[in-house]
């Protein structure tokens, strides 16, 4: 068979910028596996399009990830499989805060057990440490929305290193509604 | 969110991620993963217009009859057959046959209406069966597709059938889960219809009727060319060769399909018999004794 033109081009672009891509798609997905299927998957996407595409494909790239990642990509049931996985293993970890490591890599699997937008949302501020106008663009919703997501996400990652601050905060915000 | 959670998250994603390299020829595995699952949904296109169209077609995957002088005798009496079922029909069609030997490591899914290929996607398969070669069995508006495993035996069954203007009846049957399952779907006419395609994309796979106005079609806008005559199955062949490498072998007297390959891919042969009770008998599907009915996968 003769590979498309394409494939050599994005071959070499993935020898310089495939890293960082992956590690992002590796975050969204949840682990290494998923992750390169999920790249995978945006690759194709990116394949399909790649004669409409001027100049460098990676926010084409970038933006295929997130949405992906966002609207579930895998089937729902599969989350929900690695959900209550997930959460058997954060449990175990939470019995001993004090550990910062065990505490960091609690951290992780906790982000992991959130609902994808929630998640995509998280790794597009603080890991690629993009700003909320950005990161709105990146998955084509609105600033308010990327806010509500994070506070969500963040509420509940609090809880797991200042137990009970979830609770207050959800209680604050009822007050003052 | 506070300086001490954002440098633990930063911290714990640096740690999470910090092994990650991506796999040499993740592009081209990309790319030879979308061109499988182009073909799979082109079948499965090809089913369902065959029978939306209630005229004569075939789905076709990949596939190779073996090369050797037996096959060349029942290849001459193929011609012979089908040159003269076109001849004698009157307005019933033909049945349309393809053999499709599918890549290695192919895993699909039977759906309402479509199968899936789950090829490559490698870890979430459990819905999937594990499939060697796709055998597809057209007629007016039905359509059976049945799934086999590399020993020969079938794994999943797919039968399709028109159910009015927009509807179709599927009957599913999995072997590997003893299950079967049946719904009829009803896909939603568009407010507007599709503006109509300047060229159609090679590989595609129409009903027998329109196969020479679509090659016709195709040679005209350039996704196809002409690239002398072969001798395939024991016919000489026009051979014509896709933009995107997929090569056609058509009979020029009846400009139906003989072979159609898409290179490092997958090879598929056709075949059309006249209609008799016979060769309609390969698209009845009979869900084996002791089966349990299930629910529908999603779509």
């Amino acid at each position: 068979m003769k590979p498309d033109p394409a494939v050599a081009d994005l071959e070499s672009f993935l020898a310089e910028r495939g890293e960082p891509l992956l590690r992002t798609a590796v975050l969204l997905a949840g682990s290494k596996e998923a992750g390169e299927d999920l790249l995978q998957a945006a690759l194709e996407r990116l394949l399909k399009h790649w004669g409409s595409i001027h100049g460098s494909p990676e926010g084409y790239l970038r933006r295929t990830l997130y949405n992906l990642a966002a609207d579930g990509w895998r089937r729902e049931s599969a989350w929900r499989r690695q959900l209550r996985l997930l959460r058997h293993g954060t449990d175990m970890v939470v019995a001993d805060p004090a550990v910062a490591v065990d505490l960091r890599d609690a951290l992780v699997r906790l982000l992991m057990q959130l609902p994808p937008r929630q998640r995509a949302v998280i790794v597009a501020r603080y890991w690629e440490e993009l700003s909320e106008a950005e990161t709105a663009a990146v998955l084509g919703c609105s600033v308010g929305t990327v806010k509500s997501q994070t506070w969500r996400a963040v509420r509940r990652l609090r809880e797991l290193i200042e137990p009970g601050s979830g609770r207050r905060s959800e209680q604050a915000g009822k007050k003052t509604s | 969110m506070n300086a001490q959670l954002r440098q633990l998250l930063r911290g714990g994603m640096e740690r999470f991620v910090e092994d990650v390299r991506p796999p040499v020829g993740l592009a081209l595995r990309a790319y030879q993963h979308r061109r499988k699952r182009r073909l799979v949904a082109r079948a499965a296109t090809a089913t369902g217009v065959a029978a939306a169209l209630t005229a004569v077609g075939v789905a076709g995957l990949t596939g190779a009859f073996g090369p050797g002088s037996g096959q060349q005798v029942q290849t001459a009496a193929y011609v012979t057959h089908v040159r003269h079922a076109l001849a004698s029909q009157a307005g019933g069609g033909l049945v349309g046959y393809a053999r499709t030997v599918l890549g290695a490591g192919a895993v699909v899914e039977p759906e309402p209406g479509n199968w899936k290929d789950l090829s490559g996607g490698g870890r979430s398969l459990r819905s999937g069966v594990a499939a060697a070669v796709m055998i597809a069995w057209s007629y007016q508006n039905e359509s059976t597709m049945t799934a086999l495993d590399a020993a020969g035996q079938p794994v999943a069954v797919e039968q399709n059938t028109a159910s009015g203007p927009y509807g179709t009846a599927t009957l599913a049957v999995n072997y590997r889960d003893r299950a079967w399952w049946r719904v009829t779907v009803t896909l939603k006419p568009r407010a507007r219809p599709p503006a109509q395609p300047s060229c159609f994309s090679p590989g595609f796979l129409p009903a027998h009727e329109t196969w020479k106005s679509v090659i016709l079609q195709e040679l005209s806008c350039g996704a196809y060319t002409k690239d002398g005559h072969q001798r395939v199955d024991g016919i000489d062949a026009m051979k014509l060769t896709g933009s995107n490498g997929v090569v056609l072998w058509i009979d020029p007297k009846t400009y139906l399909p003989v072979r159609q390959a898409d290179p490092g891919a997958s090879v598929t042969d056709f075949r059309w018999f006249r209609a008799t009770p016979a060769s309609l008998a390969n698209l009845k599907v009979v869900v084996p004794a002791g089966f349990r009915r299930v629910p529908p996968p999603r779509h």
